[in-house]
C-alpha cells in the first residue's frame, strides 16, 4: 500500500475517518490534562487509571453493556478515591495509585477469565484498534474532550497556580481541594477517551509524552501546553497512518512515534548544547 | 480580637500523628507589626505559620482573622527549585492574583499593569519573559516576593527567605521588606535564623520551642535571662548587632 492510498483511505473508509477524529480528540484532551499532571509530578495517576479502565471495560463486557459507558463512572470514582488516599497522611500517592491499579487489573483479569467469550474483544481495548472504533466512541470522545477543554479553559489560571505551587495557591485563596478533585475527574475522562485508539495499557503515555516533548523547547507554561497539543495531534495522526499502512496495533505505533520524536529532539538539544560549550 | 489585630491565635496546638509540634500558643499580630519568629531547628516555626495560614489543621484552639484579610506568602522551599518547570516570570507572578479574583478568572489590562508595576518595584521587569528556572537564586527570590506582593496583601509571611542568598542579596532583600513595612505599613511575619540582620527592622521577637517561650521587643529578648542559652550559643552571636550583653 502506497502513502497516497493511505491518505485516500481517510476519505474512502468511514472507520479511518472515525479513527482520525477520535485520535485528534484523544490527542488534545490527554496532552492538555497531561501538562498539569506531569508538572504536578502526578502523571502516574494516568497509568493507574488506565488499569482501572481495563477493569471497567471487563465489567462492561461481562455485563454486556457498552464498555466505555460503564468505564466512565468507575474511572471517575476511582480517580477521586486515589486523590483522597493521596491527601490522607496514611498513604503516599504512588502507593495509592499502585494498589488501586493492581486491584483493578486483578479484577479485570478475573472477569476476563470468568467471561471467557469476550477475550478477543478485550484485547482490542488493551492495545487500541482503529477498526473497533464505533459511532458511539466517536460521539463520546467529542463530548468528553469538549468537556475537558472547556473546563480547563475556564479554570486555567487556578489550575496553573496550583500546578506551580499548591501551598502558595491555597494560602492566596485558590480552592485547591476542589481543583484537585476536578483534575482527577478530567484525568479519568481523558483516560476513557483514549482507550479505543491507544488502549488501556498505553494511554498513560499520551498523558506524559506530549508534555515531556514540549518541555524540550523551554517555553512558558501556556506555550508548553500549545506545543504539547500540537505534538500530540501530530504523533497520533502519524501513528494512526503508519499503523494502517503496516497493519500494526494503533496504540503501540503511536507510542513508538512519540518515543522517536522525543529522542530526536532530546538528542538534537544535547548535541547543540555540547557544540555551544 | 483587639481593634488593630489582623490575626489572633488562641491557645492553638498542632499534632503530627502522635507528635505534638506546637502546644498552647497564643498571640496576636497587630497591623504594622514586623515580627521575627525564631527558635532552634524543629522548634515549630514553620508549623506555626502553616497553622496560621490554614495549610495545617490545628488540633486544639482557634485562629481568627480580620474580615477579608489577604495574606502574601513566600515559602521556604519553592517550585522555582524545579529548574525544568516551564513558566515565565510573568506567569509565575500572575498566580499571586488568583486568590483575589472572582470567577471566571481572566487576566485583564489592570492585572497586567499591576504585574508589570510589581516587577518594576522589584527591579526585575526586564526578566518578565524569561523562564524562572533559568534565573539565579537571588532573581528567583525577587520573582517569588513579587508574586506574594502583586495582590497587595495586608500581611506578608516570609519563611526563611534569605537562607539561599549571599550577604549582599540578604541586605537588599531586607531593605525591600523594611520599606514595605515602614512606607507601605505592611505587616510582616518573618521566620528566620538570621535575627542579627533583621534586629534593626523588627519591632517584636517571638521565640518558640514547641511552646511560646518569649514575645517582646528585640532588646527585651536579649535581656531575658531564661533565653540566655539560645542567645549565647547562637551561631551568629559574634556578629555586629547581636545582643550586646
Amino acid at each position: 500500500m502506497s502513502w497516497f492510498e493511505v491518505f485516500e483511505a481517510i476519505f474512502n473508509y468511514q472507520f479511518m475517518l472515525r479513527a482520525i477524529i477520535v485520535g485528534v480528540m484523544v490527542a488534545i484532551s490527554s496532552s492538555v490534562i497531561g501538562s498539569f499532571l506531569v508538572l504536578k509530578k502526578f502523571s502516574m495517576i494516568g497509568h493507574g487509571l488506565s488499569h482501572v479502565a481495563f477493569a471497567g471495560v471487563a465489567i462492561g463486557l461481562w455485563l454486556n453493556q457498552t464498555p466505555i459507558l460503564v468505564t466512565v463512572p468507575i474511572v471517575v470514582v476511582v480517580s477521586i478515591f486515589i486523590l483522597k488516599l493521596n491527601q490522607s497522611v496514611q498513604l503516599h500517592g504512588d502507593a495509592a495509585i499502585g494498589l488501586s491499579a493492581a486491584f483493578a487489573m486483578a479484577l479485570g483479569t478475573i472477569l476476563a477469565s470468568v467471561g471467557g467469550g469476550f477475550n478477543v474483544d478485550l484485547f482490542s481495548y488493551l492495545f487500541g484498534s482503529i477498526l473497533a472504533i464505533g459511532q458511539i466512541d466517536l460521539y463520546l470522545s467529542i463530548i468528553f474532550s469538549t468537556i475537558v477543554l472547556i473546563t480547563v479553559t475556564v479554570f486555567y489560571h487556578d489550575l496553573f497556580a496550583m500546578t506551580y505551587e499548591e501551598e502558595f495557591a491555597k494560602v492566596s485563596g485558590v480552592k485547591t481541594s476542589h481543583l484537585n478533585t476536578l483534575l482527577a475527574v478530567l484525568t479519568g475522562l481523558a483516560v476513557v477517551i483514549g482507550i479505543r485508539v491507544i488502549g488501556t495499557v498505553l494511554i498513560s503515555s499520551l498523558i506524559i509524552f506530549p508534555t515531556v516533548i514540549a518541555m524540550q523547547f523551554n517555553k512558558g507554561f501556556r506555550g508548553t501546553i500549545f506545543l504539547a497539543v500540537f505534538s500530540s495531534i501530530f504523533t497520533v495522526i502519524l501513528g494512526l497512518l503508519v499503523s494502517f499502512k503496516y497493519d500494526l496495533p494503533s496504540g503501540s505505533t503511536i507510542v513508538i512515534v512519540n518515543g522517536l520524536v522525543f529522542f530526536t529532539i532530546y538528542l538534537y538539544n544535547t548535541i547543540r548544547k555540547l557544540t555551544q560549550n | 480580637m483587639s481593634n488593630n489585630s489582623l490575626v489572633t491565635l488562641s491557645d492553638i496546638s498542632v499534632k503530627y500523628q502522635h507528635f505534638e509540634a506546637l502546644k498552647d500558643i497564643s498571640f496576636s499580630i497587630n497591623s504594622g507589626d514586623f515580627i521575627a519568629i525564631v527558635g532552634a531547628n524543629g522548634s515549630g516555626k514553620t508549623t506555626l505559620i502553616k497553622a496560621l495560614m490554614g495549610i495545617l489543621r490545628v488540633s486544639k484552639g482557634k485562629v481568627s482573622y480580620e474580615k477579608d484579610l489577604h495574606i502574601g506568602y513566600l515559602p521556604q522551599n519553592t517550585a522555582a527549585q524545579d529548574r525544568l518547570f516551564p513558566s515565565t516570570v510573568e506567569e509565575v507572578v500572575s498566580t499571586g492574583l488568583m486568590g483575589k479574583k472572582k470567577f471566571p478568572k481572566i487576566l485583564n489590562q489592570d492585572d497586567k499593569r499591576n504585574i508589570y508595576a510589581t516587577l518594576e518595584y522589584m527591579k526585575i521587569s526586564h526578566l518578565r519573559k524569561k523562564r524562572i528556572g533559568a534565573l539565579s537564586g537571588g532573581q528567583q527570590q525577587r520573582v517569588l516576593l513579587a508574586r506574594a506582593l502583586v495582590s497587595k496583601p495586608d500581611i506578608l509571611i516570609l519563611d526563611e527567605p534569605t537562607s539561599a542568598l549571599d550577604q549582599s542579596m540578604r541586605g537588599y532583600f531586607f531593605k525591600v521588606v523594611e520599606e514595605l513595612n515602614k512606607t507601605h505599613n505592611m505587616t510582616i511575619l518573618l521566620v528566620t535564623h538570621d535575627i542579627v540582620t533583621t534586629g534593626d527592622y523588627i519591632n517584636r521577637v517571638i521565640y518558640l520551642d514547641q511552646t511560646l517561650k518569649f514575645d517582646g521587643t528585640f532588646d527585651e529578648f536579649c535581656e531575658d535571662p531564661e533565653l540566655s542559652p539560645f542567645v549565647h550559643t547562637h551561631p551568629l552571636k559574634h556578629r555586629e548587632g547581636w545582643c550586646k550583653h
